[in-house]
C-alpha cells in the first residue's frame, strides 16, 4: 500500500508547480485534516500527518513511501530530521527509521503551553511563564520567559527562539543560546520562527528574515505572508503562502511557485521535497534540482 | 421570631445591602466567567446569591404586601413575593446594563424597597410562613445536590453564550445590545438583567447561586401547595416525583431559563388556585423569562378556576409585558416575537432557525402516543435527541395528571394536556418541559391522593405508592442520577483545590484556552466577532455576533453579505475573530437533499474559511479553535489590490 501512495493520480485537481523541475502528487496517507494545524510537515525525508481522529500517528518515508504507524497518537508533537517528540505527562520521543518509529525515553517535562521545538539533539518546550531546553535526558535549563501560548519554538546551532509579545497584540521574535538572559532578534511584529540547519527564519511585517546565528547576520526580504500559516524552511530555502486576488499559492525563495484551484497552503520544506495542503488534501511537490534561497 | 431578633435581621439587611451596593460601585462592571481562581470564590459565590436572594425577597414582600387583597391570609405568599422581587432586580438591572452603569446601582434602588418590605414584616402586615417539613427537605436536597456544580465556573453552552455571556457582553459595552450582530439581545432581557447583578459584583458563581436558590424555592412551592391541596403526603410526594428527574437536578445550578419559569408558572398557578392579584404579571413574568413558557400560561389559563374574564384579562396583561420587548425588536429592524424568525426569507429560504427533525422521536400521531416510553427508554442526556431522559416516575405522572380524577381537577388536567401536546410538538427537550413539570407534580400528587381516598386499606395504599417511588428511582438511579453524580464527582479536584478555576474550564470547555488566550494577549480595546462559538462570557473584551442554533447568526450573515461579511463585521467595530470548528455534517441532516444542505451549510462553511484565510491574519489556532485579526485594509474580505 504504502509503495504506491505517491503514484496515484492527482484525482481531478491538478496542482501546477513553476519555477525549478518538479512535479506534484498526493499523499493520500496523509490526507486526513490534522487537529493541529501545523501538520502534516516534514521531518527531513519523513513526511508526518494525521490519521482519522486528527491526531498525529504516522509519517511516509519519502524516498521509499513507506508507511510507518506511530506506537501511539501524538495530539501536538514538534519534528526535526527523522524525530518526533511530544513533551507532556506521557513524554515521547520517537526516532523515525525508513520502516518503523521507535520510542526513546526522554526526560520528563511538564505539560507545555505551547507547541515544542526539537533539533540537533536537544529538545524545548514552554510553559506559560518559562522556557526549557536541554538534551533529552540530563537536566534542562530554564528561562523565565512570557511565550504568548500557540506560537512554536524554534531551535538552530543551540539557540533557542520563541514568540513574546511586547505590547497587547504586539509579538516579537527572541533568541536564547541557553546562557544568561534572553534578547530580542526579530522587528515589533515579528513572528512563525523556525529553525532548520543551522538558521532561523520568521516571519516580520513586509518581509521574511532569516538568521545565521554564526555569522549573526539576518537577512531580509519582502514578502507580505503569515496571514495563516508559517514558513517552510530546511536552513537553505524558504516557503511561504502568497495572497492574490482570488486565492493563495506558494513560493520558495529557489523560485519553485505552487498554484492551482483552491488555496495551496501549510508549505513545509525538505530538500528537494515541499509538502502542502491544498483542497483538503496533502500534496507533495519533488523537486527535480533545487538551488540555494536568494536574500537582500 | 423574637422582635428584636426581626429588628436586628432588618437592619442587618439594609446594611449589607447598602455596603454592597457601594462595593459594586467602586468595583464597576465586567466580571469574565470564572477566571478569578481564588478558593475564596465559593465562599464570595455564596454570600453574593444570598444577598441578591436577599435583597430581592424584601423588595419583593413590599410590592406583595401592596399587592394583596386586605385580610388575605398570611403564609401563602413568600413565592409570589420572591417572583415580584426576582422581576423588579431584573428590570432595574436591565435599565442599568442599558444605561452602562454598574448593576450595583440599580440594588442601591432596591434598598428602599426591602427595607419597606422588611418593616412590613416585622409589623405583620406581610407575614411569609416559612416553609415546613417536606418543602424544606425538598429545597434542602436541591441545595446540598447543586451547590457542588453552582460553586465551580459555569461550563454550560447556554449559561455561557446566553444567561452570562449576554449579561457579561452588555457589562463591557456599556449598554443595551440587539439587532442582527447580537441577535440573543433582541430577545426579552428580565432575566439577564437579573444575572448581571451577582455577575457583576461577585462572579458567575455567584448567579449560579442565586439560580440554583430559584430551584430551591420551586421545589419547596411545590410542595408547599401540593400539602395545601391534598395533605401532608402530597407534600411529600410531589417533589419524590420532580426531583429524581435528571433535567431538573442538571439545571439546579447552572445559569438559566427554565427553572425561573417553573417557578413564575408555579406562581402563576397559586395565584389562579388560591386567590391573589398579579396573575397576569406572573405569566408576563413567565414569557418574559422564555417564550417556552407559553405551554405552562396556558395550563395556568386553562386550567385554573378562573372566570372567562379574568382569563382575558391575565392574559392580555402578560402580552403587555412582552411589548416593550416585541416594539424594541421591532426598532432594531427585526421580526418582533423573534429576532431569528423570518430570516430564511432574507437568505434565499436557505436558513431554518431549527431544523425539528434533527430532536425528539417524531411528531406523528404514533410517534407522540409513543413519547412517554421512548422519552423514557431511548433519552441520553448528551444527545440531542431529548437533551436528557425522563425518569419513568415522571412519565407515570404525566399520565397521572392528565387524569381527570376528580371533576375540579378537570380543567387542570385539560390544561396539562394542551401543555404536554404543545411540548411534543416542538423539538421535544426534556428542559423544554421543565416549565410545567412543577404542575405535572402537582396535579398527579393531588390526583393519587385523592384517587387513594377512595381506597379502603389507605395505609397499604400509601406504603405501596412509596416503595414503588422508591423502586423506581432505584432502578432508574443509573440513568436520571448516575450522570448528576458523575457531574459532582467532576468538581472535587476543583473543590480540593487539586486544580485551578483555569484549569477546570479548559477541561470542560473546549473553546476557554483561545478565551483565556485572547484575555491574555489581544490589547484591551479589540472587539472580538464570535464566530462558531458559544463562550461570550469568557472572553472579556468586547465581542459581536456569537451563536444559538446550528449558528444562525453567522450563516445568515454569510447568506445575506456573500464574501463581503468580513467588511461587514469591520464595519460593526469588529477587529478580532474567535471562530470555533466546523460544525456540521450531511450525516447530521438526513432529512435535507444534498444541494439544499449544501446551500444551507456547506455553502456558508466554506465561505466562512475563504474569506478568513483572504481578509484576516491567524493568531492561534489549538483543539479546533482559531483566532484572527481582521485586517484593516480590502472591503470585500479580499486583500487590497497592491498586496
Amino acid at each position: 500500500m504504502a509503495g504506491a501512495l505517491l503514484a496515484q493520480a492527482t484525482g481531478g485537481a491538478p496542482l501546477f508547480p513553476a519555477g525549478p523541475a518538479a512535479s506534484t502528487l498526493p499523499v493520500y496517507a496523509l490526507d486526513a485534516t490534522c487537529a493541529d494545524p501545523r501538520f502534516p510537515a516534514l521531518a527531513g525525508p519523513w513526511a508526518v500527518g494525521c490519521g482519522p481522529l486528527g491526531l498525529v500517528d504516522r509519517a511516509v518515508f519519502l524516498p521509499t513511501n513507506t508507511l510507518i504507524l506511530f506506537p501511539e497518537p501524538m495530539s501536538s508533537p514538534c519534528v526535526s530530521v527523522g524525530q518526533v517528540w511530544e513533551p507532556g505527562v506521557a513524554d515521547r520521543l520517537l526516532r523515525l527509521g525508513p520502516r518503523t518509529a521507535t520510542a526513546e525515553p526522554a526526560a520528563p517535562s511538564p505539560s507545555p503551553a505551547g507547541p515544542c521545538a526539537t533539533a540537533d539533539g536537544l529538545l524545548a518546550s514552554q510553559r506559560a511563564d518559562q522556557l526549557s531546553l536541554g538534551e533529552k535526558s540530563g537536566p534542562r535549563r530554564q528561562l523565565p520567559a512570557r511565550p504568548i501560548g500557540w506560537s512554536p519554538l524554534a531551535i538552530a546551532a543551540g539557540w533557542l527562539a520563541w514568540v513574546e509579545a511586547v505590547a497587547p497584540g504586539v509579538p516579537q521574535v527572541f533568541v536564547w543560546d541557553g546562557q544568561g538572559a534572553g534578547k530580542p532578534l526579530g522587528a515589533p511584529g515579528s513572528r512563525h520562527v523556525i529553525g532548520a540547519g543551522g538558521r532561523m527564519a520568521w516571519i516580520e511585517p513586509g518581509h521574511i528574515a532569516r538568521w545565521d546565528p554564526v555569522r549573526n547576520a539576518v537577512e531580509r526580504w519582502p514578502a507580505d505572508t503569515g496571514f495563516s500559516a508559517g514558513l517552510g524552511f530546511d536552513g537553505e530555502i524558504v516557503c511561504w503562502e502568497t495572497r492574490g486576488a482570488r486565492d493563495v499559492d506558494l513560493q520558495c525563495s529557489d523560485g519553485l511557485q505552487v498554484r492551482g484551484p483552491g488555496h495551496q497552503r501549510a508549505p513545509s520544506q525538505w530538500g528537494p521535497y515541499l509538502l502542502h495542503r491544498a483542497e483538503g488534501h496533502t500534496w507533495l511537490t519533488t523537486r527535480a534540482a533545487t538551488r540555494a534561497a536568494g536574500g537582500s | 421570631m423574637s422582635g428584636p431578633a426581626q429588628r436586628i435581621f432588618a437592619f442587618a439587611g439594609l446594611g449589607a445591602a447598602l455596603l454592597l451596593s457601594l462595593l459594586g460601585w467602586a468595583t464597576a462592571t465586567g466580571a469574565g466567567a470564572g477566571t478569578e481562581g481564588a478558593p475564596f470564590e465559593a465562599a464570595r459565590a455564596i454570600v453574593g446569591g444570598l444577598c441578591a436572594g436577599g435583597l430581592a425577597f424584601g423588595a419583593g414582600l413590599a410590592v406583595e404586601g401592596r399587592l394583596a387583597a386586605p385580610g388575605a391570609p398570611p403564609g401563602l405568599r413568600w413565592g409570589r413575593a420572591l417572583l415580584w422581587g426576582l422581576c423588579l432586580m431584573g428590570a432595574l438591572g436591565v435599565v442599568a446594563l442599558g444605561l452602562g452603569v454598574p448593576v450595583a446601582w440599580s440594588w442601591a434602588a432596591l434598598v428602599a424597597p426591602a427595607a419597606d418590605g422588611l418593616l412590613r414584616w416585622r409589623r405583620g402586615l406581610c407575614s411569609p410562613a416559612a416553609p415546613r417539613g417536606a418543602a424544606v427537605w425538598a429545597a434542602v436536597l436541591v441545595l446540598l445536590v447543586g451547590l457542588p456544580v453552582a460553586l465551580a465556573p459555569p461550563t454550560d453552552t447556554d449559561s455561557l453564550y446566553q444567561h452570562l455571556g449576554l449579561a457579561h457582553r452588555m457589562g463591557l459595552r456599556e449598554g443595551w445590545v440587539g439587532g442582527p450582530l447580537h441577535a440573543d439581545g433582541s430577545r426579552p432581557l428580565l432575566l439577564i438583567g437579573l444575572w448581571a447583578g451577582p455577575l457583576q459584583l461577585f462572579g458567575p458563581s455567584a448567579a449560579a447561586v442565586l439560580h440554583l436558590g430559584i430551584a430551591a424555592a420551586t421545589v419547596a412551592l411545590l410542595s408547599e401547595r401540593a400539602e395545601r391541596a391534598a395533605g401532608p403526603v402530597a407534600g411529600w410526594l410531589a417533589p419524590a416525583l420532580l426531583l429524581p428527574e435528571y433535567t431538573v437536578l442538571h439545571e439546579a445550578p447552572l445559569v438559566g431559563n427554565n427553572l425561573p419559569v417553573a417557578f413564575a408558572v408555579l406562581v402563576a398557578s397559586e395565584i389562579a388556585a388560591e386567590g391573589g392579584r398579579g396573575l397576569g404579571l406572573a405569566l408576563g413574568a413567565a414569557l418574559s423569562f422564555k417564550y417556552t413558557a407559553l405551554g405552562g400560561v396556558a395550563a395556568v389559563l386553562i386550567g385554573g378556576p378562573l372566570s372567562v374574564r379574568a382569563r382575558l384579562r391575565a392574559g392580555a396583561l402578560a402580552v403587555a409585558c412582552l411589548c416593550p420587548w416585541w416594539l424594541r425588536s421591532a426598532a432594531e429592524g427585526l421580526h418582533p416575537l423573534f429576532p431569528s424568525a423570518g430570516w430564511g426569507e432574507s437568505a434565499g429560504s436557505a436558513l431554518t432557525f431549527q431544523h425539528l427533525e434533527k430532536y425528539g422521536a417524531g411528531r406523528d400521531l404514533g410517534s407522540m402516543l409513543r413519547l412517554p416510553y421512548t422519552a423514557v427508554f431511548t433519552g441520553e442526556p448528551h444527545t440531542f435527541r431529548f437533551l436528557g431522559r425522563l425518569h419513568p416516575g415522571m412519565a407515570a405522572a404525566s399520565l397521572l395528571a392528565v387524569l381527570p380524577a376528580r371533576r375540579a381537577a378537570l380543567g387542570s388536567a385539560l390544561g396539562l394536556a394542551f401543555a404536554l401536546g404543545l411540548w411534543a410538538a416542538g423539538p421535544q427537550w426534556l428542559r423544554h418541559l421543565l416549565p410545567i413539570l412543577p404542575l405535572v407534580c402537582l396535579q398527579a400528587a393531588t390526583n393519587a391522593i385523592h384517587l387513594m381516598e377512595r381506597l379502603t386499606d389507605r395505609p397499604r395504599a400509601l406504603g405501596g405508592i412509596a416503595a414503588s417511588l422508591a423502586a423506581l428511582a432505584l432502578l432508574d438511579a443509573p440513568n436520571n442520577l448516575g450522570p448528576i453524580a458523575g457531574e459532582i464527582n467532576d468538581t472535587v479536584a476543583l473543590h480540593r483545590g487539586l486544580e485551578s478555576r483555569e484549569a477546570y474550564l479548559r477541561r470542560r470547555v473546549v473553546g476557554a484556552e483561545a478565551a483565556q488566550w485572547i484575555n491574555a494577549q489581544l490589547p484591551a480595546g479589540a472587539v472580538v466577532a464570535l464566530l462558531r462559538s458559544w463562550d461570550t462570557a469568557l472572553v472579556d473584551r468586547e465581542t459581536l455576533l456569537g451563536t444559538v442554533e446550528d449558528h444562525v447568526p453567522l450563516r445568515h450573515l454569510i447568506l445575506q453579505r456573500g464574501p463581503t461579511f468580513i467588511a461587514a463585521l469591520r464595519e460593526a467595530g469588529a477587529t478580532h475573530a474567535l471562530v470555533g470548528p466546523r460544525a456540521f455534517t450531511p450525516r447530521a441532516y438526513p432529512f435535507l437533499s444534498g444541494p439544499a444542505y449544501q446551500k444551507a451549510y456547506g455553502e456558508p462553511e466554506a465561505a466562512l474559511e475563504d474569506a478568513l484565510l483572504m481578509g484576516a491574519t491567524l493568531l492561534y489556532a489549538r483543539n479546533g479553535y482559531a483566532v484572527y485579526a481582521l485586517d484593516p485594509a480590502g472591503t470585500d474580505g479580499r486583500p487590497p489590490p497592491d498586496r
